[in-house]
């Protein structure tokens, strides 16, 4: 366990986002009418930095650390976490430039929040005690509600903002509760203390319900059934750049912060207690998932907003995801195996590439066309041929179909589960292949709309320079990691050693 | 002589179709000279691997089942074959070639398409702009023939390919073509056809997907390890050929492998298509351009049937022979039912639509059977069939260019207007009715043949399918070219054109040379379907 | 120890009841009536606190949210100024009966898990432990800088951000330009 000085050295990505944040506001300060340009470019510049400091390796120790008074874990899964957390936040600032939704004297603001917003993600990926990990999800939180009601003007954007502000304080508020009785139990905040606790004491049955409660909060962020509500209208009164962010980094980082949980309690562990707690908890995930899916899926069938149909496509997606989590089985005893949690950063690698690039035709069709009405996509074929073709390579790869690279998300997710070898987790495989022959249907009336549909009106739509080459830029890995998904493995080998 | 010719024959449509996508705008009108010089490429590399191909390899299996797992392909009866790692992390392979089951297939798509490509030429300009005609592609020709090619890539793959991997990937990879050529370019229903067609054969293959990745992690179990292509070991392994002939099969329940084998077969059914799952069919021929129906007809339905034999019967023997009665009676129930519907269609293109469903149902009956001559009926019928229906739907497009309907009752006399037309139409109808002479004949009474020894009463009824046959096929004769014109105006059409000579006359001739002497198709398959058949067999045992 | 004990009760019965209150007629009906019920909960926690030796949390208690906390509170529901008939009771609907009916059955179930582990437990003496002066200011402040540094400074900046972004969201989008 380090001290603060010596912890200073694995949060260095951490550290460029802060003093990427301070920048931005400073310069936002003086005429920020006039500086978008600088204000994106320093916010830009600032991302690429912390992730070229990741990729190269900085605060990327071979095996854990516990640092700053065990507080934080530095360890593969925080770096591979933050490649994501990272892209997705720099991608979104190339869109909010592009976009007009976001106003101009906003544009300083909205991109420190979300580089702070992304800092917060990194430390929800490495939290190993309850104060620090309740503290990462708050501040996610908060700057989320602001950027949510970012378009002040809009009443569906003020109305998500408080939407999301207030389930989001319950939601947390249920996790804070939960929190505090596992503090009650072990009388210490940090998890291996609280883990040493529970294992000598027995997880039932004070233990279980409070890791249900922290489920509950972070099942808000992750928008799985039942904690979804707030999605679609979120999603859809946010400027749709912010919508993209939301779509994938804080899901993420919800998710990461329930494998952190989900390890540093149970990773490893024997004696008979934490095994029916597992499996307790695989089925309650299990179930869970189901319903995400299913209810996503249903719903986006018949949604006429695209933003809206994608948003229900998110808690579907979310629910993909939960199958991953479900094998907590698996990571316990003397030989723990984490192919699940891997596949569930692998889908959400896949999931970062495929969702920002919906998005992104998305935020480029309301910008020119003023609306996101799956009618506003009718002949995008013909009057905006890369923006069609690329978006129907991203609709295809959230359905999953080869040789895109949703299917290999797919294929990993349904290797991970298949390989758990009992019947919840067949059924549960069923369930998903069924969900993602659902998500065909409406995900195939976009593509429709686009290419098979007239318009009245054929009058190019273009896309503008930058963000055609940041499409071609998503659409390569789309396609690349379908391909050739060798090195995601790769990477993914990283989250738990 | 070209080497990795299978990857080439695969491949080089992929590239075509780059090209095409690429190309400035400004040379639109060599789209389609790019594109049948491109298809031109398997062609060739097909009379290679015709001529190259060795018909006496054979697997030796009781030599197999004993040794190790080896990289030496001739010893599982394979040729041309390419095999390297993909990706080393799942063992996954990137592993072609070929054996008897598989060259038919692959001489036949290669030609298919080929024909296909040539077929959506535009000879004249039209005089209605825009018109809803379905032979002759000219809207969008960059994206139509780029699709084209990129389906014949996933076609001629899932022929090729061994691994259990990436027979997925390009089993899926022809779905998204498919769905935009009958969705953009098709007829008045087209965008329900083509989500039709998508939603059937995409229910098939997520099944599918779920029996493969239960494959891998459990199939091979217990079984050592298996050499990867860079000749390292693994644990598990996508590779067919193992799974096929160095496993025993002591790792699954036969329950489990009932159910991994329904789960494969409706897959494969889905695509047969098979009585109950054929809905699809008629919807999506209807619909498509007369290309689009040639390929559809002449290869992918294909798929399906090439898939059981591939998959299905070496890997689940016991499991086979336990469903080659229930694979018999569906066969019976298509031929009966297809030609029952047949007779009962007003549009030419259904009738052939479902004419096709009644031939696809030999095929399964031949294979049910588990004789030398059923199973060689069987294959020969898929080449067969693949090229009589092609000419029938390139037929129904010449017809429906001029007249711009398809209703069987409007026609009438055309065989003093059209007489040359008249007897392609003759030659194509007479050979899918299994006229003695032509191809359709050969095989059809090969399954008579194989299937009387193993299945007695579904054969007899099976052969009603013939006499029906004959009803639907000679009624439309009737109704179409015999009796007066119903229109003055179809004394002026004109006869065949360049393109529709081009494209039924090699068609034409290969159904009159195999009606004759089938054996250059035969000889290329027999050896190594016997040796299926003793694989299948040896189960029972 | 009884007096002690019977002080708990009596501050936990407080803080609990003052929390019903806020939510429950009669005052919950009335806006600043439920602020003042909360802030008889609020102080009855900081007399919690005191009894566990927290001195410097209950101070923190009193001041930040009996405080200031509730002061904002009052004034927004002037500000607000809301008529009766818009404040009138909420129906009750099946969604609300299930949620209290879930409600109830979560809290027995957590009252009989915390009865089941606190069983045979004897009460820490703390003093005895050697915490003497544990929640004084001198031994909050020492923990906030050495083992908890990260998570204090992690706060400075969500205040700070939370702030700008308050602004941000209050700032009107055109018109005062100043």
């Amino acid at each position: 366990m380090l001290g603060n000085g010596a912890s200073l050295a694995y949060v260095i990505p951490e550290g460029i986002l802060g003093v990427t944040v301070a920048l931005v506001m400073a310069l936002g300060s003086f005429k920020p009418t006039r500086t978008r340009g600088v204000l994106a470019a320093a916010g830009i510049a600032g991302m690429a930095a912390a992730l070229a400091a990741t990729a190269a390796g900085v605060s990327w120790p071979d095996g854990t650390v516990l640092a700053f008074h065990g507080n934080i874990v530095s360890d593969g899964m925080v770096a591979v976490f933050r490649l994501v957390f990272l892209l997705t936040g720099l991608l979104t600032i190339v869109f909010a430039y592009g976009s007009d939704e976001v106003d101009t004297r906003d544009f300083g603001d909205m991109t420190a929040m979300i580089a702070a917003s992304v800092m917060g993600m990194c430390f929800m990926a490495a939290a190993a005690d309850l104060l620090m990990m309740y503290l990462a999800m708050e501040f996610v939180g908060i700057l989320s509600y602001v950027l949510a009601g970012l378009k002040r003007e809009d009443q569906r954007s003020s109305e998500a903002a408080l939407k999301y502000v207030i389930f989001g304080a319950a939601s947390s508020g249920v996790a804070l509760f939960g929190m505090s009785l596992l503090y009650g139990i072990a009388g210490d905040t940090s998890l291996a203390a609280v883990r040493a606790v529970l294992v000598g004491h027995g997880f039932e049955p004070l233990g279980l319900m409070a890791l249900v409660m922290i489920l509950a909060g972070l099942g808000y962020k992750m928008a799985a059934v039942p904690f979804h509500m707030w999605c679609p209208d979120v999603y859809q009164g946010a400027p749709t750049p912010i919508t993209a962010f939301f779509s994938v980094a804080p899901k993420a980082a919800g998710f990461a912060l329930t494998l952190r949980l989900m390890d540093l309690l149970l990773g490893g562990i024997d004696g008979d207690a934490g095994a029916s707690l597992g499996h307790g908890l695989a089925v309650l995930i299990g179930l869970v998932s189901m319903a995400t899916m299913t209810v996503g899926n249903l719903s986006a069938l018949k949604q006429t907003s695209v933003k809206r149909l994608l948003a229900y496509s998110s808690i579907a997606h979310a629910g993909y995801l939960l199958m991953g989590v479900a094998t907590i089985p698996a990571i316990m005893g003397p030989s723990p195996d984490y192919t699940g949690f891997r596949a569930v950063f692998f889908y959400l690698v896949i999931y970062l590439f495929m969702n920002l690039g919906a998005f992104l035709v998305v935020t480029r069709v309301v910008t020119r066309l003023g609306s996101d009405d799956v009618s506003a996509f009718r002949s995008l074929g013909r009057r905006s041929p890369l923006a069609a073709v690329v978006m129907a390579i991203f609709l295809f790869s959230l359905v999953g179909l080869p040789p895109t690279a949703g299917f290999a998300g797919k294929f990993y997710l349904f290797y991970a589960i298949l390989s758990q070898g009992s019947a919840f987790f067949y059924i549960l495989a069923l369930v998903g292949v069924a969900n993602s022959f659902i998500s065909l249907f409406y995900y195939a009336r976009i593509v429709r709309v686009m290419f098979l549909d007239k318009s009245p009106d054929t009058r190019p739509v273009p896309v503008g320079a930058l963000a055609a080459v940041v499409l071609v830029i998503l659409a390569i890995p789309t396609i690349l990691f379908g391909i050739w998904f060798g090195p995601l493995v790769d990477l993914a080998g990283w989250v738990f050693i | 002589m070209v080497d990795h010719v299978l990857t080439w024959m695969t491949f080089s449509p992929l590239i075509g179709a780059a090209i095409i996508v690429f190309l400035p705008g400004r040379f639109k009108e060599s789209f389609k000279y790019i594109a049948v010089a491109t298809a031109a490429v398997p062609l060739l590399l097909a009379v290679q691997v015709f001529l190259n191909f060795d018909t006496h390899l054979v697997p030796d299996i009781a030599a197999l089942k004993s040794a190790a797992p080896s990289l030496d392909p001739r010893a599982y009866g394979l040729q041309f074959v390419d095999h390297i790692v993909w990706i080393k992390a799942f063992n996954i392979e990137y592993f072609v070639g070929i054996d008897g089951v598989s060259v038919p297939m692959v001489l036949l798509t290669a030609l298919v398409s080929f024909i296909a490509v040539l077929a959506s030429f535009l000879v004249k300009k039209p005089v209605e702009p825009l018109h809803n005609s379905q032979a002759g592609i000219k809207v969008k020709e960059r994206g139509y023939y780029a699709l084209i090619l990129l389906l014949e890539t996933g076609m001629m793959g899932v022929f090729v390919a061994l691994d259990f991997f990436l027979f997925y990937v390009f089993w899926e990879l022809m779905l998204l073509p498919m769905y935009f050529l009958i969705g953009i370019w098709g007829g008045p229903r087209k965008e329900y056809a083509a989500i039709k067609f998508f939603l059937y054969t995409l229910a098939g293959s997520l099944l599918m997907l779920l029996a493969i990745v239960y494959m891998y992690i459990y199939g091979t179990a217990g079984h050592g390890e298996f050499l990867l292509a860079d000749g390292t070991t693994a644990d598990h392994t996508f590779n067919m050929m193992y799974f096929a002939y160095n496993t025993n099969f002591e790792w699954v329940s036969f329950i489990t492998g009932k159910m991994l084998w329904v789960l494969f077969f409706i897959g494969f059914a889905i695509k047969i298509p098979m009585f109950p799952f054929h809905t699809w069919l008629p919807d999506a021929h209807v619909e498509a351009p007369t290309a689009v129906s040639v390929i559809l007809a002449g290869v992918l339905l294909k798929m399906g049937t090439y898939g059981i034999l591939r998959i299905n019967y070496p890997i689940f023997p016991s499991e086979t022979l336990w469903a080659a009665g229930a694979m018999a009676a569906f066969g019976t129930i298509n031929i009966v039912y297809g030609a029952f519907c047949a007779m009962a269609q007003k549009d030419f293109k259904s009738l052939v639509a479902y004419s096709s469903i009644s031939h696809m149902g030999f095929v399964l009956l031949g294979m049910s059977s588990f004789t030398q001559e059923g199973m060689n009926g069987a294959v020969l019928q898929m080449f067969n069939h693949g090229t009589i229906t092609s000419m029938m739907f390139l037929l129904v497009g010449v017809i429906y260019d001029r007249a711009h309907h398809r209703d069987l009752e409007g026609f009438g006399g055309l065989a003093k207007v059209m007489p040359i037309y008249t007897g392609f139409v003759g030659l194509a109808f007479l050979a899918a009715l299994g006229l003695p002479g032509l191809s359709g004949f050969i095989s059809e009474a090969l399954v008579f043949l194989g299937a009387f020894q193993t299945h007695r009463v579904a054969t007899i009824i099976s052969m009603s399918g013939v006499i029906l046959a004959a009803g639907y096929v000679l009624w439309m004769i009737h109704r179409v070219f015999l009796g007066p014109l119903k229109k003055e105006e179809y004394a002026q059409f004109a006869d065949l054109n360049w393109r529709e000579w081009a494209t039924l006359v090699p068609l034409a001739i290969i159904v009159i040379v195999l009606g004759f002497y089938p054996m250059p198709v035969l000889n290329l398959m027999s050896a190594s379907l016997g040796a299926l058949k003793d694989l299948v067999l040896a189960a029972a045992m | 120890m009884t007096a002690e004990l019977l002080i708990f009760y009596f501050m936990a019965i407080m803080a609990v009841g003052g929390a019903v209150c806020v939510v429950l007629p009669p005052f919950g009906r009335n806006p600043l009536h439920a602020a003042l019920a909360l802030l008889v909960s609020f102080f009855f926690v900081a007399g919690i606190f005191v009894m566990l030796s927290a001195h410097l949390v209950a101070v923190l208690q009193i001041l930040v949210y009996a405080g200031a906390v509730m002061v904002l509170f009052v004034f927004v529901v002037m500000l607000l100024n809301l008529k009766k008939d818009e404040l009138k009771g909420a129906r009750w609907t099946p969604w609300k009966v299930f949620g209290v009916g879930a409600g109830l059955v979560m809290f027995t179930k957590l009252a009989l898990a915390v009865v089941v582990v606190t069983e045979g437990e004897t009460p820490v003496n703390l003093a005895a432990e050697g915490f003497t002066g544990y929640g004084g200011i001198h031994d909050v402040g020492a923990a906030l800088v050495t083992t908890y540094l990260l998570p204090f400074e992690l706060t400075s900046i969500l205040l700070l951000v939370a702030i700008i972004g308050a602004v941000l969201v209050a700032r009107r989008q055109t018109g005062g330009a100043s």
